[in-house]
């Protein structure tokens, strides 16, 4: 095994934990994998690794030289801390790595969603971890994959591009250095709240599951998420949503992009509107809706992306009625209390903070 | 039967060509009003409306205009049987035609219709000595069959109404029971509002199949209230009866009225009675968001529900979160537009100032 290269652990074995790891190991990366719950990752502990299936078709496998749900055994001696999980566990991660967490170590988590490394740094700070770490998220998953088997994983596509920022920023030419040995996709973002707020998943996501709740339910999302499911209407809403978001934004003096933007950027997306930059999406052709209401796109879009956005904006004088109303649905659909259970400033630790403070605080100057 | 009572019917749909119609075959005189000469040429032409189904007979009418001068003056007795968000800007074609003993009574008035309409009136310093009033709902199930002819599928068996304020009760029901036996005296006007299934039901469900909606799918409504959008349903009804409960007035659950309404209707849920319910099969989900269901029951069902609520220091987030979105989807501002605290003649005034004005008619 190549030495030189840093030893990284990967937090998560779920459809993107399972990948990267595997990935990595194909790489030639010592990797170690971690999941809070051994029967998820027993096989793969009896195989010592797992099997990827690449977008061409061929498979190769991914040895691992741990797989383990013990926290104190696989953060030891790492360089480099993948987080791979639900950004709702960002906190409970947090807390459990408090006391073994090293100096120099770098954790990057994959990605924050909305607030992820501000709230990892509160919930250190709060553990009392003394160890000097730093604390980094990227903006989405760098991957495109899914877990296909106790062992196995399947890669479609890396990301061409993946903004990531450490908190403070100052701390984000060492995490890329480090982090594009292994990813060389990662770009530096100017500080975690670009990271935070250029969070589309919170634009698209919560709105179209509860304009399209009925249908979903029906048809057991038997309709294409985003082509189908968004009708000039419910695109009206999108923008909204994205609108008080960029606002939000523009309160924190970040220059967020607005949804046509990035479709246009990202998807090289043709149309003067949201609902026609949808339906100009190629990428977007295909990709079902979710079977269910019961799922990721409101469990953990609407706490970890729509919350923090609505109550950032709340705490900074920026008024965001249609992502309250969105919030406030869900929060019925689930029977769930979201503004409870969410990124609020207080989680973030930033709830005393006036712009130019926060400022200060994620910038670290 | 009792006296012949000079009733004006105000409106050219479906329920204004029933009631004109009926009232008339009932031998009382009739005239009917409505500003849209498309609706009201067919009956002009026939001299009055052929009424068939649960009632059947020709009711010849007295007049038919689009004048309300040629109509309201006349009258003893003013039905006004059109869709709510039509009350505020009729109220001010009536008001100069007003004159003193006259009743005028919503049919239905939704929510906060009587308050609206008188507050249109004060606005206009209508001198007359008027009573305002609203009922629950339609007395009618009716569709227009052809040229000034009209199917009435059924008739409810007892219809509350009630003046604005309450004191004025009695003497509306001594006036509109001679034209129907049915109407019986609610508490007072938050009754009558308060009791919008609709306003439950409808907004909801349209925001929650919004694109299902609008990409033109061909399903029934009640397909539409899936357990999750049914349990959004809930959450409406649970804050229009703790409207009604801090406003002291009886009301019963969504799901209890599906009961009470309907014969064949089963289950402990909401969910399970209303995909129970037989009468649901059949009536298609609209092709548009631009539809009653959300143009009428938002500005003059949840809006009031809301505002009334907060009146009362009641959270009322599910009713707010859909009507925001009812905004957003539809580009409009219902929360102006609609029956707010200012346009129900209500502003500033807290629960037990609005109680006072419903019942006693004092301001503070």
């Amino acid at each position: 095994m190549d030495t030189s290269k840093p030893r990284i652990l990967v937090i998560g074995a779920g459809h993107g934990g399972k990948a990267m790891a595997a990935d990595l190991a194909i790489k030639g990366f010592p990797v170690r994998l971690y999941n809070r719950t051994y029967s998820r990752i027993e096989m793969i502990a009896l195989r010592g690794g797992i099997d990827l299936e690449f977008e061409d078709g061929h498979s190769e496998f991914g040895p691992l030289e741990m797989v383990t749900s013990d926290l104190g055994m696989a953060v030891e001696g790492v360089n480099l801390i993948m987080v791979v999980v639900p950004a709702s566990a960002h906190a409970d991660i947090a807390a459990q790595c408090a006391p073994f967490l090293e100096s120099g170590q770098v954790i990057i988590l994959n990605p924050g969603r909305t607030g992820g490394a501000l709230e990892f740094r509160r919930v250190l700070a709060e553990k009392g971890c003394r160890a000097s770490v730093v604390v980094a998220e990227a903006q989405t998953f760098v991957l495109s994959s899914r877990s296909t088997g106790p062992a196995e994983a399947r890669l479609f596509r890396s990301k061409i591009t993946v903004p990531l920022a450490a908190l403070p920023s100052t701390d984000t030419p060492r995490t890329l250095e480090l982090a594009r040995l292994a990813y060389p996709q990662f770009i530096p973002a100017r500080n975690v709240l670009e990271t935070s707020l250029d969070n589309m998943g919170a634009v698209m996501h919560p709105s179209l599951m509860i304009l399209n709740a009925g249908r979903i339910e029906a048809t057991r999302g038997e309709f294409q998420f985003y082509i189908d499911g968004a009708t000039p209407s419910v695109a009206t809403v999108l923008e909204q949503v994205d609108a008080e978001r960029v606002a939000v934004a523009r309160a924190l003096q970040v220059r967020a992009r607005s949804a046509l933007e990035w479709l246009r950027a990202a998807y090289a997306s043709v149309g003067d509107d949201l609902f026609h930059a949808i339906q100009g999406t190629p990428t977007y052709r295909g990709v079902a809706a979710p079977r269910s209401l019961t799922h990721r796109y409101l469990f953990e879009d609407v706490p970890m992306s729509l919350v923090p956005i609505a109550t950032i904006g709340a705490h900074y004088g920026v008024d965001t009625p249609t992502i309250r109303a969105v919030i406030h649905l869900a929060c019925v659909l689930h029977r769930k209390d979201y503004f409870a259970l969410g990124r609020t400033p207080a989680r973030l630790g930033i709830e005393n903070m006036s712009v130019e403070q926060l400022t200060r605080y994620v910038e670290g100057r | 039967m009792t006296s012949p009572v000079k009733v004006a019917i105000v409106g050219g749909g479906n329920g204004a060509h029933a009631m004109a119609g009926h009232l008339a075959m009932k031998g009382h005189t009739v005239r009917l009003y409505s500003a849209f000469p498309q609706e009201i040429r067919a009956m002009q032409e026939a001299g009055g409306v052929f009424v068939e189904g649960a009632v059947e007979g020709f009711g010849r009418l007295d007049a038919v205009s689009a004048d309300p001068a040629a109509v309201i003056p006349w009258a003893e007795v003013i039905m006004v049987v059109v869709p709510a968000f039509a009350h505020r800007p009729l109220a001010e074609t009536l008001a100069p035609h007003l004159r003193d003993g006259q009743v005028l009574l919503l049919n239905p008035g939704r929510t906060g219709g009587a308050l609206e309409v008188a507050a249109v009136l004060k606005r206009m310093e209508v001198r007359a000595d008027v009573v305002v009033g609203e009922a629950q709902t339609l007395i009618y199930a009716c569709r227009i069959s052809g040229p000034a002819r009209v199917r009435v599928l059924g008739l409810k068996r007892a219809v509350p109404v009630a003046a604005l304020p309450a004191t004025q009760n009695d003497r509306l029901l001594s006036r509109v029971t001679p034209l129907f036996p049915e109407f019986c005296a609610a508490q007072n006007v938050l009754e009558t509002s308060l009791d919008n299934i609709g306003a439950v039901f409808h907004p909801a469900t349209m925001v929650l199949n919004a694109n299902r909606i609008e990409a033109g799918d061909d399903f029934d409504f009640y397909q539409g209230m899936t357990p999750m959008v049914t349990k959004t349903l809930e959450a409406v009804d649970a804050e229009r009866l703790a409207v009604a409960q801090a406003y002291g007035v009886a009301t019963e659950s969504a799901a209890d009225w599906l009961l009470k309404a309907y014969d064949g209707v089963r289950g402990n849920t909401l969910y399970e009675r209303i995909q129970s319910n037989r009468a649901y099969a059949g009536i298609k989900a609209p092709k548009s968001l631009n539809v009653r269901y959300i143009t009428e029951d938002v500005p003059t069902g949840l809006v009031p529900i809301a505002a009334f609520g907060k009146a009362a220091g009641i959270p009322m987030r599910t009713c707010e979160g859909i009507i925001d979105l009812c905004c957003t989807l539809l580009g409009r501002d219902f929360w102006a537009e609609g029956r707010n605290l200012e346009n129900l003649g209500l502003a500033g005034m807290d629960r037990e100032a609005i109680l006072r004005y419903v019942n006693e008619g004092t301001l503070a």
